[in-house]
């Protein structure tokens, strides 16, 4: 098996694993990462999402298994391989004593770009993160927002094949994280983007697919609308009807397989409702069926996508389950 | 242009645009010049009442001898007040501030990391150090004389303390992000290996010999006496390597604060 042919994956990672003393903080994970995709490592505290992360970017060595960027191993070529990856760690990390542009410059030489192109990279990446009002203010003078933005610059200078995310939104507030998104799904016209992140409406906006991980081992992966879809543990359906509120209320709960009815509104002659219910029955017909019977005039019913957040939820209280089982 | 010397013009960069290293600088140099000042006068004394009395024959007085050794002695003791003051921040700081993650992920080996850093202390310490070769210039300049060969030696032994010493400071630095603790430990560390050849006479059979020959003050004393020996050249080689090879171990450890 060659190392240097032409990978069909832009990242491969071989059954890693990570302990810390007696303590495995990532156990046995296997993936790989096709060019151009935006995956997105879900996962609540501790679950070892930056340890990933770090391992993936070179900086701790993993305890078992092998880890290739493009086709070149990490421990076998770790000048080549680190010079395709671009690292945000978490809480991003920067020289508060730089400027702006004598931080870029620096980590570009870190990277080893030409002259020529160190100078084009560098006003690219000024542009494509609106950073050229503040190249020349200090880093440790800038708002939480810039500071994040300074981070990214640093991580796709020198269009790096694979970049890697830790929590990148976590702690801007809610309109520099929307263009934080906006600028991460930009990335993937000339790189790969690993993001790690414990917000499920995060990867549902800016992954491809996701991987989720709890207590060091992936849980489920797939696309993030697949994933409410293979996985979903509730359904949930929009019910807009005309007339008697009680009635309806009675008459779906009656239906089996409905779990609960919320009323959400009601328009002018119309009364909005929640239904939930249990995934593996088929409800829609009975509804319509015992709706139409009783002569309820029905407005609409729609099917609502299923929040990532119940699917996480429940794959970690199964996890959890299982672990005690044992 | 090669990590280390990117590595080394940004640690540069961070000493000129930092406050601590002017006044470490400014500090040395006036304690370093005070005694050599002091030194000086006593000299000038010392040698005009030997002229006044020229009874006392068996004194050797020898301007290079008495200014000098003594200056460079005194000298030493600083550099084992300064050094863990400039090292201390080198690896600390940017453990705390987790740039050292930054920094290690880059397409940088962990050795290139040490070398730039250690390399831009040395600097500093170089121009800490330099107006110990002036003040024989000055003295020259109005009338003395100094044995060029011990100026020579016993720069030369300043520097090589300060590198070795440089070296253990910077491996302390890697031990902890908490700055005083490194700076803490540095100064044992050095100071363990300069009081440790007291010892070695105190007791007649050879068992205690080995602490001379790991006191840094014992090699430092011959090359301020004006004697070039290949072994304590080579004793502070081998110190700095060490250091250095261990810093670059610890490194590889990838112990974070997390
Ligand atoms: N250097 C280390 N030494 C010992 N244990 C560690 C180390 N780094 C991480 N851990 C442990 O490994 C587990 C996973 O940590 P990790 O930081 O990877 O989680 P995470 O998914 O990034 O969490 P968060 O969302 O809080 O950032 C945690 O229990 C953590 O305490
Ligand atoms: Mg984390």
């Amino acid at each position: 098996m060659s190392e240097i042919n032409q990978p069909l994956s832009i990242l491969e990672v071989n059954h890693i694993k990570k302990t810390f003393g007696t303590f495995d903080a990532v156990t046995d994970l296997t993936f790989k990462l096709h060019p151009q995709e935006t995956l997105g490592l879900l996962g609540p505290n501790g679950a070892g999402k930056t340890t990933t992360l770090r391992m993936l970017a070179g900086f701790l060595p993993p305890t078992q298994g092998e880890i290739f960027v493009n086709g070149f191993s990490l421990v076998g070529h770790p000048i080549l391989s680190r010079k395709q990856i671009g690292y945000l760690p978490e809480n991003v990390p920067l020289y508060l004593d730089m400027t702006v542009k004598e931080f870029l410059i620096f980590i570009a030489n870190m990277k080893r770009l030409h002259k020529q192109k160190r100078k084009e990279e560098l006003d690219r990446v000024l542009n494509f993160l609106s950073l050229e009002s503040v190249e020349s203010h200090l880093i440790g003078k800038l708002s939480k927002g810039f500071k994040q933005r300074v981070g990214l610059a640093q991580a796709i200078l020198g269009k790096p094949k694979l970049i890697l995310l830790d929590e990148p939104t976590s702690g801007l507030d809610p309109e520099q994280t929307v263009e934080m998104r906006q600028l991460i799904k930009k990335l993937n016209k000339d790189s790969s983007v690993i993001l790690s992140t414990h917000l499920l409406s995060e990867v549902e906006k800016v992954a491809d697919r996701v991987l989720i991980m709890n207590q060091g081992t992936i849980l489920a992966s797939g696309k993030p609308s697949e994933l409410t879809d293979r996985l979903k543990v509730k359904r949930y359906y929009r019910l807009g009807v005309k007339g008697n509120d009680e009635k309806v209320m009675v008459l779906l709960k009656s239906i089996t397989g409905v779990e609960s009815v919320l009323k959400l509104k009601s328009l002018e002659e119309y009364n909005f409702y929640r239904i939930v219910s249990n995934p593996k029955a088929e409800i829609l017909s009975q509804v319509l069926e015992k709706l139409v019977h009783d002569h309820i005039e029905i407005r609409e019913m729609v099917e609502e996508e299923s929040k990532l957040e119940d699917v996480f939820l429940a794959l970690v209280r199964n996890q959890e389950k299982a672990s005690t089982h044992i | 242009m090669g990590p280390v010397f990117t590595i080394y013009k940004r640690e540069v960069f961070q000493l000129l645009h930092s406050f601590i290293a002017y006044l470490l600088v400014a500090l040395f140099i006036s304690i370093a010049s005070y005694f050599f000042l002091s030194l000086t006068a006593s000299f000038s004394i010392m040698s005009q009442q030997w002229n006044e009395n020229p009874g006392i024959q068996n004194l050797n007085f020898n301007l290079t001898e008495m200014v000098l050794t003594h200056l460079y002695s005194n000298v030493a003791v600083l550099v084992i007040f300064f050094v863990p003051v400039i090292t201390m921040r080198s690896f600390s700081e940017e453990k705390k501030q987790g740039t050292l993650e930054l920094l290690l992920t880059l397409p940088v080996r962990d050795w290139e990391v040490v070398v730039g850093k250690y390399l831009s202390m040395m600097t500093l310490f170089f121009f800490m150090a330099f107006p110990l070769f002036l003040y024989p210039i000055l003295i020259q300049m109005v009338g003395g004389y100094f044995e060029w060969g011990t100026v020579l030696t016993g720069f030369l032994g300043v520097m090589l303390l300060g590198a070795s010493f440089m070296a253990i400071g910077i491996f302390c630095s890697s031990l902890t992000e908490n700055q005083i603790v490194a700076a803490v430990v540095a100064f044992s560390i050095m100071m363990f290996l300069w009081v440790i050849g007291w010892i070695e006479g105190l007791n007649q059979s050879s068992w205690l010999s080995w602490t001379g020959h790991l006191s840094a003050l014992n090699h430092y004393r011959s090359l301020v006496k004006g004697v070039l020996e290949v072994k304590d050249v080579i004793y502070y080689s081998l110190l700095t390597l060490f250091f250095l090879m261990a810093t670059i171990m610890r490194l590889e450890m990838r112990v974070l604060s997390k």
